[in-house]
Order: C-alpha cells, then structure tokens, then sequence
C-alpha cells in the first residue's frame, strides 16, 4: 500500500514520516480523548483519569518495547541499525502492572478505571490495524477473491508475496471498531464495575484467536498455536477468572 | 520532579529530529510524562500548583510523539518492518 506518508527536508536533513507511525501516534491521540470524553460523560476526575491515563500509557509503551526484545533473534548482538518492535501484548500487560501500582499507591478503583480505557485501547489497535494495513506488516494469507491486495513498495514486507492476500489487517481493524462500540455500550448500561472489562477479555480473545488462522506473516509458534492465539487463550483465561472471582474467593476463604 | 519532567521534555525534542537516535527521545519523553504525571498527582495531594509540572507534562508528550513519528519511520526507512511481524 502507501508505506511511505510523507517526505520533505527540514534543516538540510530529509525527514520521512511513515504511514503507520503516523498512525500509531494517531490511535493514542484519538483513544485518549475517546477515554477522557467517557471520564467526563460517566462524571470522573478528568484531570485524575488524565494522571492516569499517561502513566498507564507509559508503562504499556515501554513494556511493548522491553517485550519487543524477546522477539530479536540475538539481543546481544544489536547496534545501531537494530529496529525495534512494538508487541501488543506486552504493552497490554505493562498497562495491566501500571494499574495495578496506582491501586496500590492510590487506592483508585481498579475495575472502574479498567472499564473506563478499555474502549479507547481498542479503538488504538483498530487504528494501529490500519497502520498495518499501510505498513504492510501483519498480512494475511493468499487469496484468489476479488477482494485480494497486492503489495507492490519494496519496503513492506508483504511485498515478498507476489500473489494477493487478504486484507486481514482491515477486517481486523473492523471488528476492533465494532467491539469498541459494543465496550463503550457496556460501560454506560453495566451497573457492575469489571464487567466491561470481561466482555472485552472475551470478545477480544475471541476475535484474535479467529483471526491468526488467516495470517501469513512471520511469528512464533508454540504447540502448534501462534504467539497470538496462545495470548488470546491467557485473556479468555482471565475472562473466565473474573467472572467466578467471587466463588473462588469464597472457596479459598472456606478452606483458610 | 516537575523540574526534571520539563528538562526531560525539551531532551525528548531535541532527539526528534537527530533520526535513528530519535529512539533515546522517545524513552527520555515517556520518562518525561510519567515524572510530569506523579507530580502532578502529588502536588494536587498537597494542594500545591501544578503549573510546571504540566509544562513538563506537555513538552514531554510532545518531544514523543515526534519521536514516536521519526522513529517508527525510520523502521520503514531501513526497510526492516519484516522483523516487526507481531506488531499490535
């Protein structure tokens, strides 16, 4: 596709801008104020779910990038052309730790900020989908359809198919935006705090888990199942956690 | 700590536009942010004015997001996206 947005000099050095880290920047700019106008329409701090929201982005930035380094193939050997990678789940799970700390430090309600900026990561990795799709990193498999892309700019690195492939990064992006809506649905019609939250675990793992039989690019596999799908068993995991959190709790209670 | 965030903030945008280095002003930015953002926290606990920490706060956010748009570009440039396979 257009992996390449802009070109232009600045200060006699030429400035490149690609497609998809513009749209990186754009999911985070546009999921934040997705979550900022849900703080002020549910009648939250702003200014606090402001606080909280660039920290909980912080940490899930620089654990994407921590994770990004279990996916060089030698860590030791990188020098000035190594290229980082940005890995979803880790920065889920920096997001996660992050909340988790301002728990502990602020006794913020955990559950209510996690249903709160749910929808708006969503809608960032709908976006980010599409930066993919720009990119043309996370292709999918050959397809004979009408509906097949061909990736022609040297620089993706879908472009080592010369045959058309499924637009899975769009579809994707599609039901990220359909999930968004429903999340969003949820946090104003749920009167239980975490059930928005759930409804993404299982909605999202879901979706992810569908979607990797129908990627072709280059990823880990363990038992047969990709990186993807394994993490998308651990959230559905989680899901199935939270909702019998009370029983557990019950039962570990009983046996103490 | 606002202090550091601001000085954090104006090292982040000066890494913008130094090309693969950009990546050292993201780091330095998101740094930036979160010591902007605990200071913020802390002296709206004390009851105390937010000013120069939010000044961090800003330049900070700013020096990453154009980090974050170099940087990523730079990924293009060197044409090894192949190696970002798992991205989002």
């Amino acid at each position: 596709m257009h992996p390449l947005f802009a070109k232009f000099n600045l200060l006699n050095k030429e400035i490149i801008i690609g497609t998809f880290g513009l749209l990186v920047v754009v999911s985070f700019i546009l999921s934040f104020i997705l979550v900022l106008i849900l703080a002020k329409k549910k009648n939250y701090d702003v200014s606090d779910t402001f606080d909280n929201l660039l920290l909980i982005l912080s940490g899930g930035i620089l654990s994407a990038l921590i994770t990004g380094l279990f996916y060089t193939d030698n860590i030791l050997k990188i020098n000035s052309s190594y290229s980082p990678t940005l890995i979803s789940w880790g920065g889920f799970l920096g997001g996660i730790i992050v909340v988790i700390i301002l728990k502990l430090r602020w006794k913020i309600e955990i559950f209510k900020l996690l249903d709160l900026i749910i929808p708006g990561y969503t809608l960032a990795l709908a976006i980010g989908r599409i930066g993919c799709f720009f990119g043309g990193c996370c292709y999918g498999k050959h397809t004979d359809s009408s509906w097949g892309v061909y990736y022609i700019n040297k620089i993706a690195p879908a472009s080592n198919s010369v045959q058309p492939l499924i637009p899975v990064q769009l579809i994707s992006s599609f039901v990220l935006v359909i999930i968004t809506v429903i999340l969003i649905y949820s946090l104003f019609k749920s009167k239980i705090p975490g059930n928005t939250f759930v409804l993404f675990l299982f909605l999202y793992s879901i979706k992810r888990f569908s979607i990797e039989f129908f990627r072709d690019d280059n990823r880990h596999f363990l038992f047969g199942l990709s990186d993807g799908q394994c993490y998308a068993i651990l959230l559905f995991a989680a899901g199935m956690t939270l909702v019998f959190r009370n029983k557990i709790i019950a039962a570990i209670k009983s046996k103490v | 700590m606002a202090i550091a965030s601001l000085v954090l903030g104006i090292v982040s945008l000066v890494f913008a536009f130094t090309g693969p280095l950009s990546i050292i002003g993201a780091i330095v930015g998101i740094i930036g942010i979160v010591l902007g953002a605990l200071a913020r926290k802390k002296l709206k606990e004390a009851g105390q004015p937010t000013g120069m920490a939010t000044g961090g706060l800003v330049m900070s956010i700013i020096g990453t997001i154009l980090c974050l748009i170099f940087w990523v570009a730079c990924i293009v440039c060197a044409g090894a996206m192949g190696a970002a396979g798992s991205m989002f």
